[in-house]
């Protein structure tokens, strides 16, 4: 605005010379100055308008010939523009009431087309102290005009760069002491552009108070040490809003070194610094996040090494030998008990071959034959050579084909199983069952068979009569003990247990009412009972210790076929009762004594073997255990037996002593 | 007079049997094992042998069928396997070894003297 004001006044110093000119032209006129001999254009016209002459200059001007302009109307001037034309009425209407008014800018059309500025001064012509018409002074301007434009367009693309970039400008005139703030600023301080003029006081009341004093300094330490300065401080406007800005400054100096003039720019950074403090924000949150997944991430790892630990444990505890193969038939795991199994240890054989880690041929080849048959749960069963290899354990395997998460296959697991055990139960249970179909049948044949005679048979004597009923009745007591033992090993078996209800009870009493059961049925025998003199009571279940006694007894008088003494003793023994029931039978070898307590084990099964189903001694030894006992079974073959068992004198006494 | 050998290692079987046929028009003897069967089978050659073939002893029950069955002088000698054992397979094996007839323990008298005269007739 200033440097416009400037441009301005330059043109207006040169109309006053050119005033004196015109006023030099019209004096002239009297000593007939020739117009030709100026450089701006000369034009003068008279009052009704018509043009009397001009000179070169101002054809030159237009690009007309004199013939074109001379004797014409000033308003019919083909240069003319026609907006114009009320300028020049009023310029003329001015001139005549004798004002000399300031020169007009105006715009013409050349000859060729182009428009051009020009810039026209009005004068009076007089002849003979009479206004005779108009001397028109005429001065090309587009050059200027255009540098004009140029510098306006430049200007107004600065500002708009400013406005753009919110970069503002400012000097300082250290001399004049003026500051001059560009649009921009103004509106960095919230202000409308060129509201009032600049201070530095003003500039410095914008800035946030925590800075003020920092950008100060910053500035008068720049002018006093000669140094540019850039520094980063925030504005508080009237309004509350905080800007962030860049400031940069650099101060001019005189020859003498004395400052002169400093020109500073304002960047407004608040979005950027906005920006950054987001992407701080953020970058703490992430870095928060971070640490936070981080250390969920750890916790899951840790949650999945234990449950993997904890599945190693399992694995490696099982029972059962568990071998897990790669889809090359190489070891990748084997828990103890496989390890126990093979022989060989996981840590020798792992990424091996299994030829090299299973010695069996059968184990090997299965597990191949579940990869490449693709079968999921193949079982088969193989003989274990084992500890003892005249027994050879009986192992059941089961092969199933590992899949990973898309289903595709991985690998072979073998869960090896010693079904020995199994076997042997299943075998004892298919004997048990046919031995005691057979047991049954026995006395079943007698009781239906002699029955049916007696109801049929009418040639039969008294004493057949007797001695048939005698058999079924015999028979059917014996029946009725199988089918007792039965039930009772089956509840043994099944975990069910069998009773004990104890009660307080006299030994003596009990073995005294046994006694003469067996003496009615044998002769040959000769039964012999001890006791202490102090009578015996013990907390017992009478009818279980009545049923030990009649089992040990009884399988006395059948394993003593040639008859002979059987005694039975009782005597306190530290904290026990101790039985002993002591026959001269036919005894057993080491080996049949190992297995007597073995369900369905009879000693004899000769020509001469009793009946039984040889679950009787089971049963007792459950008996005794079930009152805390023990029982223990000494004999010679051809010598007899020794059966010795033993109750607490004390009831739950050895359930004590073993938590002591 | 026909002659009916019975072979059970219980008395009491022996006399059921002896009592159930006393009053047909039979000779009974008994046996108490296979080797006193075979004995009795060449001494006094029965015309039927009533057998236990599940019984205890030094030969197999199905070894003394197999051994009347398979001698000239006894193969004729017609035998009743007396079994407590009633699976089709054991059965199979004792027809196989040359048995007549069988009979699964408990028995009916009644039925036992029909099934003789059956095998006898």
């Amino acid at each position: 605005m200033e440097d416009k004001d400037k441009t301005r006044k330059q043109p207006l110093d040169e109309f006053a010379k050119l005033r004196k000119r015109v006023t030099e032209l019209e004096k002239s006129e009297r000593h007939k100055i020739s117009p030709e001999f100026l450089s701006d254009g000369y034009l003068s016209v008279d009052l009704k308008g018509k043009i009397t002459d001009c000179n070169s200059a101002f054809l030159n001007h237009i690009g007309y010939s004199r013939e074109d302009i001379v004797n014409k109307y000033f308003t019919k001037l083909p240069t003319l523009r026609l907006k114009d034309i009320p300028r020049y009425i009023k310029m003329y209407n001015s001139t005549r009431r004798g004002k000399f008014p300031k020169p007009i800018e105006y715009e013409w059309i050349h000859k060729d087309g182009t428009t051009r500025w020009g810039e026209a001064y009005f004068g009076l012509a007089r002849k003979k102290h009479r206004i005779s018409g108009f001397n028109i002074i005429t001065r090309d301007i587009t050059e200027r005009k255009k540098e004009e434009e140029t510098l306006q367009k430049s200007e107004a693309r600065l500002a708009e760069a400013q406005r753009i970039t919110h970069i503002g400008v400012w000097e300082l005139d250290i001399v004049a002491n003026t500051l001059t703030w560009s649009d921009e600023i103004y509106r960095l301080f919230g202000l409308e552009p060129q509201q009032f003029g600049a201070t530095y006081e003003e500039f410095l009341d914008n800035i946030h108070p925590d800075d003020r004093e920092m950008t100060n300094k910053a500035y008068t330490e720049s002018v006093k040490n000669k140094t540019p300065y850039n520094i980063v401080h925030r504005l508080l406007l009237k309004d509350g809003t905080v800007k962030y800005v860049n400031e940069r400054s650099e101060t001019f100096y005189d020859d003498d070194g004395k400052p002169i003039r400093s020109i500073g720019t304002v960047h407004d950074i608040t979005e950027r610094r906005r920006a950054e403090e987001k992407i701080k924000e953020y970058s703490e949150n992430l870095e928060q996040m971070v640490k936070e997944r981080t250390e969920k991430l750890n916790h899951a790892l840790k949650d999945t090494e234990e449950a993997k630990d904890r599945i190693d444990g399992i694995l490696k505890s099982v029972a059962d030998g568990l071998i897990v193969t790669d889809l090359r038939h190489r070891v990748i795991l084997m828990n103890n008990a496989a390890e126990d199994l093979l022989g060989v240890r996981l840590s020798n054989v792992i990424g091996r071959s299994i030829d090299f880690a299973v010695e069996e041929k059968t184990l090997r080849e299965k597990i191949r034959y579940t990869l490449n048959k693709k079968t999921t749960g193949y079982k088969f069963d193989f003989e274990w050579p084992g500890d003892d290899p005249k027994n050879p354990k009986i192992m059941r395997a089961r092969t199933s084909v590992i899949h990973d998460k898309k289903g595709k296959d991985s690998g072979i697991v073998t869960i090896i199983h010693d079904v020995t055990h199994e076997r042997e139960v299943d075998r004892m249970k298919t004997e048990f069952l046919s031995t005691a179909a057979h047991e049954l049948r026995t006395p079943l044949t007698s009781i239906q068979g002699f029955s049916e005679i007696l109801m049929t048979k009418e040639d039969l004597s008294g004493d057949e009569k007797k001695k048939f009923l005698h058999y079924i009745n015999k028979q059917s007591i014996s029946l009725a003990k199988i089918v007792r033992d039965l039930l009772d090993v089956s509840r043994i078996e099944s975990r069910r247990g069998l009773a004990i209800n104890k009660t307080k009870c006299d030994i003596k009493k009990i073995i005294k009412q046994v006694i003469p059961y067996f003496e009615e049925q044998s002769q040959i025998h000769k039964f012999k009972a001890n006791f202490p003199e102090k009578s015996v009571e013990l907390h017992v279940d009478k009818e279980k210790i009545e049923q030990i006694l009649k089992n040990l007894i009884g399988n006395s008088v059948k394993y003593s076929p040639k008859g002979g003494d059987i005694k039975i003793n009782v005597e306190i023994d530290g904290d026990c009762c101790k039985f002993l029931v002591k026959d001269q039978g036919i005894g057993m070898t080491s080996e049949q004594v190992e297995k007597v307590f073995d369900k369905f084990f009879r000693a004899d099964a000769s020509e001469t073997a009793p009946d039984g189903t040889g679950l009787g001694l089971t049963i007792v030894k459950y008996l005794v255990e079930a009152h805390n006992g023990k029982i223990w079974i000494e004999s010679r073959k051809g010598k007899g037996t020794e059966v010795a068992f033993t109750i607490p004198l004390k009831p739950n006494q050895a359930i004590n002593e073993m938590k002591s | 007079m026909k002659k009916i050998l019975i072979v059970d290692d219980k008395k009491e079987v022996r006399e059921l049997v002896q009592v159930t046929l006393r009053g047909a028009d039979y000779t009974i003897l008994q046996a108490k094992n296979d080797k006193e069967a075979i004995e009795i089978t060449h001494a006094k050659k029965p015309d039927l042998i009533i057998m236990d073939i599940m019984m205890p002893g030094d030969i197999d029950g199905l070894d003394a069928v197999r051994t009347i069955k398979s001698d000239p002088k006894t193969k004729d000698v017609k035998i009743i396997m007396l079994t407590a054992k009633s699976q089709t397979s054991d059965l199979d094996e004792g027809f196989k070894a040359g048995a007549d007839g069988y009979f699964i323990k408990p028995f009916s008298p009644l039925d036992l003297i029909r099934k003789v005269e059956e095998v006898l007739g």
